[in-house]
């Protein structure tokens, strides 16, 4: 029996074989590189510009999240803190690859966030939604996939007082 | 490569980063691309979930590049985040453990081949399959990676499978112990001496 190495790089040629194969069914797709290279490009000159919203606590590292009202429809829960702000986020499949974005904007004292707008970023652009007279907001039809969340909040005049990112996760 | 070099090359890369180069960025992203795909699809039950987890990787690290300053760190967080955002999205998404080699055949049949050059390729990559989805979990999880990332360091490869660097060496003989009899005990005697896969 052949010991398996491979003669020239000492790979065992059983994972030259993997590797073949893998290559072969399993590449790194085109897009996925394409979405890889253009990252730094699309997302480093607004670093600076915003300030971060923290992630608190995401239901997928609790376990299972059930709206019980709505039988086995599935909601994750999420929430980040910005200065001075809480956010609380709820992601709902409406259906395939799509989410209704749900939540609140609350002071630290608990009281609504004055005025504002949730961004919800993705990988093709973004979708928005106005924060209501409670704080509250839903931003539907965002795209399964990377997605990050953004506050900007404005004074009653409507300028933008504050801007806020979380950083990429996946829905 | 090694692990010096490999990290002076990397501070190169984030020199050059810091300058604005582009350049720079497709070199990091050329030089990481194997082991981090290898990771995600190691934790990741699909194609699809991997790639939505190899998106979110690279745009966090085009986010927090400039807090990492060590660059020795990049690759190692790399693989890190990779595994954690596949893991998390598996949770999200109530996925079961990844599929074996046999269903991403069934996922990415190719129906441009002949039917003989088909058959030929396919019973290969068929008893390579079976050998490789009988094996445990972990073990497919490591010669995944170690199989598109065949330049991985064991660093790197610890780090994306949340193994101690020591024990990858030993765990990767017995994995492939374990495959070569699968593959012998599925009348494969070419499995020994290479499959044209």
């Amino acid at each position: 029996m052949s010991t398996g190495a491979g003669a020239s790089t000492g790979i065992p040629e059983e994972l030259r074989s993997l590797g073949r194969l893998f290559r072969r069914t399993d590449p790194t797709p085109e897009r996925a590189i394409s979405v890889a290279y253009g990252a730094a490009r699309r997302l480093v000159r607004e670093r600076d510009s915003v300030g971060v919203l923290e992630p608190l606590g995401d239901s997928a590292f609790r376990g299972r999240a059930v709206d019980e009202s709505r039988g086995a429809a599935e909601v994750r829960t999420l929430s980040f803190a910005a200065p001075g702000r809480l956010v609380e986020l709820e992601l709902r499949q409406t259906r395939q690859g799509r989410f209704l974005a749900r939540g609140i904007v609350l002071s630290r004292a608990g009281q609504p966030s004055p005025s504002g707008t949730v961004i919800l970023r993705h990988g093709r652009g973004e979708c928005r939604g106005e924060l209501d007279g409670c704080g509250g907001f839903a931003v539907a039809g965002v795209p399964a996939g990377p997605i990050c969340l953004r506050l900007h909040t404005r004074r009653a005049d409507g300028l933008v007082t504050h801007r806020t990112s979380s950083d990429w996760f996946v829905c | 490569m090694t692990e010096r070099e490999r990290s002076c090359g990397t501070a190169v890369l984030l020199s050059r980063l810091a300058v604005g180069d582009e350049r720079a960025w497709r070199d990091l992203v050329d030089r990481n691309s194997g082991v981090v795909w290898g990771a995600v699809r190691a934790y990741s039950a699909n194609r699809a979930d991997a790639e939505d987890a190899w998106q979110a990787t690279w745009l966090l690290l085009a986010e927090n590049l400039h807090r990492l300053r060590d660059p020795e760190g990049v690759s190692a967080w790399l693989v890190t985040t990779a595994r954690r955002e596949s893991m998390r999205l598996a949770r999200a998404r109530r996925r079961e453990s990844p599929s074996g080699l046999a269903g991403l055949l069934a996922e990415t049949a190719d129906s441009s081949e002949t039917p003989e050059s088909s058959a030929m390729r396919s019973l290969s990559a068929a008893r390579m399959a079976q050998a490789f989805a009988q094996l445990s979990h972990r073990c497919q999880q490591l010669l995944r990676i170690m199989a598109v990332a065949p330049d991985a360091s064991y660093e790197q490869i610890g780090t994306a499978l949340g193994m101690a660097r020591g024990s990858i060496g030993p765990k990767k003989q017995r994995c492939l112990r374990a495959l070569r009899l699968r593959m012998l005990a599925s009348g494969s005697p070419e499995a020994v001496e290479g499959v044209a896969v």
